[in-house]
Order: structure tokens, then sequence, then C-alpha cells
């Protein structure tokens, strides 16, 4: 973490909250410092002019919230200023939140502008959630409130009797957030290895001049202590998932789909049980005859959850993947071993526990890839030592045998991290 | 059967039916406590200051509103808890469905993910944000889990008061073995509560350190509860109280943990 970098967000801070200050009440932020540091060398990764890549990441961050009460609603300002030393040219004001909130009716609500938006019942598995997910941030160390990037979004909420239903949607597709290679080394398909910054595949994206846009609904309910939930989704694969090309090379794309699903969610004697299932189409290849373009799924997951007491929570989840019109794929690899299964399955497993008044918390979070035999732990600590200052420690491990599947292919990107963080 | 006999049976159906008048009393005294404790007006909110003390003297403090709704009397009950501090919690919202029979529903919104978590709720005992009081402690126990008996009349904070003792009916369900209480003869609410364990210690102490009337209701606005084990104490302060409730039982959904009354963001 260079001072030059750190004198500037200070200064950025200190502007910027002084405007904030004076155009709407201040409600608060925090600065963090946060280091992570590989538990092994990642060769993939190259050295020399390309930065320091013993530490995926190395930041001082600083975040400051505003709200402001209208008349109408209210208006909304979350805002990160960034300066990291592992990528010195992203050092950032990172607008997270900036939206308005209306009130129109009693059967409507309006949040219009940049937000971050999640649904669904996955604890860390997603079926119907297409919102945007940053896996940069899941797997350098982080707060788990990173993995959702902010949208673009205008969101309604309708309220009809004891049913709510809500659209959300936004002019331009926002992709999830995937390694490019600075922090993380990355498996590129072209050259069949984990890569570097140099080696990281090209990637087409969509124009974002409001003909790529993106469509979000649910409807939900309560029956009792049961939460129901209906989902669809309009948009793209939030990852690359076929190849086309660009200039006469080959590039990752993002190929368009839609999604229906339903969860399910509530008490089962002492257990907490959720439920969540979603047909992905893909559109551009319904029938999975093209090769260069993913075929359509299914996703799926039940998991349960309890607290034993004495603060200790315990959870688990299966979670399932079936790629439809397999043959068709399996027939691409002329004979060979196709790289992925009909039906891939994952377990999770977390473990919390609370100690000294709940200052000191514990958690475990593991993903055990049962098909694709790869894996990720994230275990921490995190312990108040004020009610200002709060300490994490923690890591990301993962590992798997082979370089292209979901943890796999961040095997060789082990590492522990430190956060420290001041709030206010 | 002899004329013995039937004197020793006449003399004890007496004495019970004696106990079970008592018995009935005491109960009735401890229902009276819980309505007037628990189940106020039909819901109301305030503005709850809470200091967690440690053995070192170190403090923490939670700022929060909390709103209640009742759905019945003596029956089901909506919570909300709305975070103002520390800084960390800011904006975090909590709903609690009570049920008076089973496990409550529990949900806690997230403002930095937009996540509406649902929470493992079959701990009643588990502490409340990391404070002397338990979640119990918080929504109530009902009278009826418990055999009361009163003990006598005693003055406690110059207001005299009738002192029971409650021992829970089936042992599992509760994390004290026997509890005493002084009910304040004027309002019925609790003024002070002491919680033993299995070997006759005071566990936790519970004090109504001052009461107010809130339009027209009395009101426990300081409590106080010691964990005189872990030598822990949790102060409690209510301010901006009404007993007018604004929100239905029906509003007390995810709207409501997204979308906090204008007036507690203010």
């Amino acid at each position: 973490m260079n001072i030059q970098a750190i004198v500037r967000s200070a200064l950025i801070v200190t502007l910027f909250g002084a405007a904030a200050a004076q155009a709407a009440p201040l409600l608060g932020g925090f600065v963090e410092g946060a280091q992570a540091i590989r538990v092994e060398e990642n060769t993939a990764l190259g050295d020399g002019d390309l930065g320091d890549r013993t530490y995926p990441r190395s930041e001082f961050r600083a975040q400051l919230t505003a709200r402001d009460d209208l008349d109408l609603g209210s208006l909304f300002l979350r805002v990160d200023l960034v300066s990291d030393a592992t990528t010195p040219d992203r050092s950032q004001v990172d607008v997270r939140e900036a939206y308005i909130k209306l009130y129109p009716a009693r059967w409507l609500d309006v949040k219009f502008g940049r937000q971050v938006a999640t649904w669904g019942t996955g604890d860390l598995v997603f079926a119907n959630d297409l919102f945007a997910k940053d896996w940069e941030a899941f797997f350098t160390g982080l707060d788990d409130s990173y993995l959702k990037p902010p949208q673009d979004l205008l969101r309604l909420s309708f309220y009809v009797g004891r049913v709510t239903a809500e659209l959300a949607a936004s002019p331009h597709f926002t992709p999830d957030a995937l390694p490019d290679g600075r922090r993380l080394s990355v498996y590129s398909p072209f050259a069949q290895q984990a890569v570097g910054e140099l080696g990281v595949p090209p990637m087409q994206a969509l124009p974002r001049d409001g003909t790529h846009g993106e469509l979000f609904a649910r409807v939900f309910g309560n029956r009792g202590s049961f939460e129901w939930a209906l989902y669809g989704y309009k948009g793209y694969w939030p990852t690359p998932q076929a190849v086309t090309m660009v200039g006469g090379s080959p590039a990752l794309a993002y190929p368009r789909m839609w999604s229906g699903g339903a969860s399910l969610r509530g008490p089962v004697g002492s257990w907490l049980v959720h439920a969540e299932g979603a047909a992905y189409i893909s559109q551009d290849d319904p029938d999975g005859d093209d090769a260069m373009v993913i075929n359509s799924q299914l996703r799926g997951f039940v998991g349960v959850e309890k607290s034993l007491g004495s603060d200790w929570t315990v959870g688990g989840q299966y979670y399932a993947e079936r790629m439809l019109d397999y043959e068709k794929y399996e027939s691409g690899f002329q004979g060979a071993e196709p790289m992925f299964e009909e039906l891939r399955s994952t377990a999770t497993l977390r473990v919390t526990k609370f100690m000294l008044d709940q200052n000191l918390m514990l958690s475990a979070f593991g993903y055990w890839g049962i098909t694709d035999e790869d894996w990720h732990v994230r275990p921490s600590v995190r312990y108040k030592v004020t009610d200002a200052i709060a300490a994490t420690v923690g890591a990301s491990l993962v590992g798997g045998d082979q370089p292209y599947t979901m943890f796999g292919q961040f095997r060789d990107n082990s590492n522990l991290y430190l956060r420290l963080r001041y709030s206010f | 059967m002899n004329f013995r006999t039937i004197a020793m049976l006449i003399i004890l159906g007496f004495v019970v039916s004696g106990v079970g008048a008592e018995d009935q009393e005491a109960l009735q005294l401890m229902n009276q406590s819980h309505l007037a404790y628990y189940y106020a007006a039909d819901g109301g909110h305030a503005r709850v200051s809470m200091v967690i003390t440690d053995k070192k003297g170190r403090t923490r403090e939670r700022e929060f509103w909390m709103v209640r709704r009742d759905v019945e009397e003596m029956g089901d009950q909506r919570y909300y808890t709305y975070f103002l501090r520390p800084g960390d919690v800011s904006r975090t919202t909590f709903l609690v469905h009570k049920k008076a029979e089973g496990n409550d529903d529990r949900w806690l919104y997230v403002p930095a993910l937009d996540l509406v978590k649902r929470i493992a709720a079959n701990d009643r005992g588990s502490s409340f944000v990391g404070s002397d009081f338990s979640y119990e402690d918080v929504s109530g126990r009902l009278p009826s889990l418990d055999d009361h008996v009163i003990l006598g009349q005693e003055v406690v904070f110059d207001r005299p008061a009738t002192k029971v003792k409650s021992t829970p009916k089936d042992p599992k369900t509760a994390d004290f073995t026997y509890r005493i209480s002084w009910i304040d003869n004027e309002t019925h609410l609790p003024l002070k509560e002491e919680y033993y364990d299995k070997k006759d210690r005071v566990d936790r102490v519970f004090e109504a350190r001052r009461i107010e009337v809130v339009e027209g209701i009395p009101t426990a606005v300081e409590r106080r509860m010691s964990n005189v084990k872990k030598g822990t104490m949790t102060d409690l302060l209510f301010s901006d109280l009404s007993y007018e409730p604004e929100l239905e039982a029906n509003d007390f959904n995810e709207r409501l943990l997204k979308s906090p009354p204008r007036e507690f963001t203010r």
C-alpha cells in the first residue's frame, strides 16, 4: 500500500465528505485497510512490471453514506473511494448506490438509479438471483457484501393484497465481475491453462447503448411461516458462455438467455429449510445444436439451517445443475472425454459461532464440488475491538483436480487476508 | 373406609383446593403483569438506547427504534427494529413474527447487499444483539408455561410489591430453574426479577429502575439486566415513546424491512 495513494484517498474523502455533508445529511461510513497475501506462488501471473503479484489485494477504502428525505421520497448515496497497490490504475471512486426511492401510491414503490439487488433463498449459491456478482471481490478477501456490484436499475414494487410483484429493468447488461488476471489467474479455454493479465482471453463486451438491456421479475408472498416466490429473467448469461469471432480471432461472448423459477422457504420442526429451482434457456442455442454456445440448463438447490443454542448456527445445502441436450454436447467432443458431466452437484456447509457477547464471530463456509472434484473454503474470524473498530482475519482457500471447473480455475490463488475497519 | 380416613380426605380436600385458589391468584397476577409489560395498548414504538457494560467496565452502545403490534392479547405479536448505531449496523432492520406457540419467524435485512435473510429462530434463550437480554426477555415468556406461587408482600424501589416464585413446568423450555418476581401492586409491572440456576444461585437480575406514565400507560422506561455470574449488565433507556401504533399487523413484512418509517430515519 503506497503512501501517496493513501494521502490522495484521504484528501478525496475529506473533500467529498465536506461536499456531501453540505448537500445531504451524512449517515456515516467507514475507512478500511485490507491486505491479502497468497499462500503459494502463482507462476501463471507473471512478474516484473506487472506489479507485485504476492498480494491479490492491498487496498485502502473509504465509504460514505448520505441520505436526504424529500417530500416525494428519499435520495440515497453510498460511495467508496478505493486506492489499491495491486491495481494502481483502478484507484477509483466507486459509486455503489445512487438512487431515489419514491412512494407514489400505497400499492407502489419505485427505486430508480444505481443500486445493489438481491433475491432468492440460497446461501452463496444462486439459481434465480441473476443480478450481477463480483467474483473477484469474493475470492480476494473483501467483505461478503462486495459480492454484489451495483447495477443501474428501475425497480418497481407493486403491492396487491398479500402478494408483491417486482419488476427491475436495466438499459444495459451488467455481467459478473470476473478476475482479469491481475489479482487472480484465470483459466483460458483458448490456451487451455491458467493465465495472467497478458493471457486473458478477449471478451466481447455488449454495447451500453440501450439495445442490450436486462429485465428481472419476481412475485412473492407468505403462507403462514412459509415464503414462496416465482421469478423470471430476460437478458444474458452472467458469465461468458460462448465463443465468437471478433476481427478474425476467437473471443468469449455473453449469449442471450431467459429463465423462470420458483423458491420456498420456511421452518420444518426446528430447522429452517429452503428450496429453489430455475430453468435457464439459452436463446442463442435453444436445442443445443451449436457447440460454440452453452446449452440450456436446470439449476436448483435445497438447504437447511439450524441454531444449536449457545450462539452456534449450522447450515448445509445441496446444489445441482443439469445440462439439457447433453448428448449433443457430448458428441461435440467426438468420442473424447467431455469437460463437464450432465449433472453437476455441489454441497455447501456453513458453521457460525458467536463468542464474547457476540463481539467475536467465527465462521466457516465451504463448497465441495462433488462432480467437478473441486472445493473452496472460507474461514474467517471477526473481532469487534470497540463499537467502531472491527478486525477480520480470514482465508479464501481453493483447490481442484481440473483447471477449468468453477473452483478449480482458481486453484493456485488461495490467499489469507486481514481487514481493519473503522466505522462512523 | 373408617371415620379417620374420611376426615383426612376432607382436610386434604380443603388443603388442595386452598392451594389451587392461591395458584390461580398467582397465575392471574402474572398474566396481568405479562399484559402490562408486553402487551400494553395494541402496540407502540420507542427509541431505545442500550448500554452493555462488561466485567471490566468497558461499554458498548446500541441505539434502535423498536415497534410492536399485537395480533392478539397474550397471543402473537409483531416486532420491528431499525438500528441507528453502531455505524456498522446502521440501517439494518430486523423483523420478528412472535408466536405464542412454536418458534418465532425472524428476518434480518442487510442493506449493503439488499439481502433479506431468514434467521433460524429455535433458540429463544440466545442473546439479543450481544446484550444480557435474551430474545425471550425482549418478547416475553408466557406465564402459562410456569407454575406460580405468591410468597408475600415486599417493598421494592419504594413501591409495594407482591413477591412471586415461578417454576417452569417443563425445565427444557427455560434457561432458569426458577424465577422470583416482585410485581408492582399498582401498575402490575415487574419491578425486579431474579433468575436462579439449579444450585439456587442467582444467575441474572432484572430491574425496572424507572416507571413513567406515557399516554396514560405506566411504562418501565429504564430497565437493567445484570448477569451476576458473568459480571456484565445491560441498561435500556426508552424515549420518544408512543402507544398509538401507525402500523397494522399486516405491515410487518418485507416492505417494512426495506422501507423504514420516515420518522425513524430522520
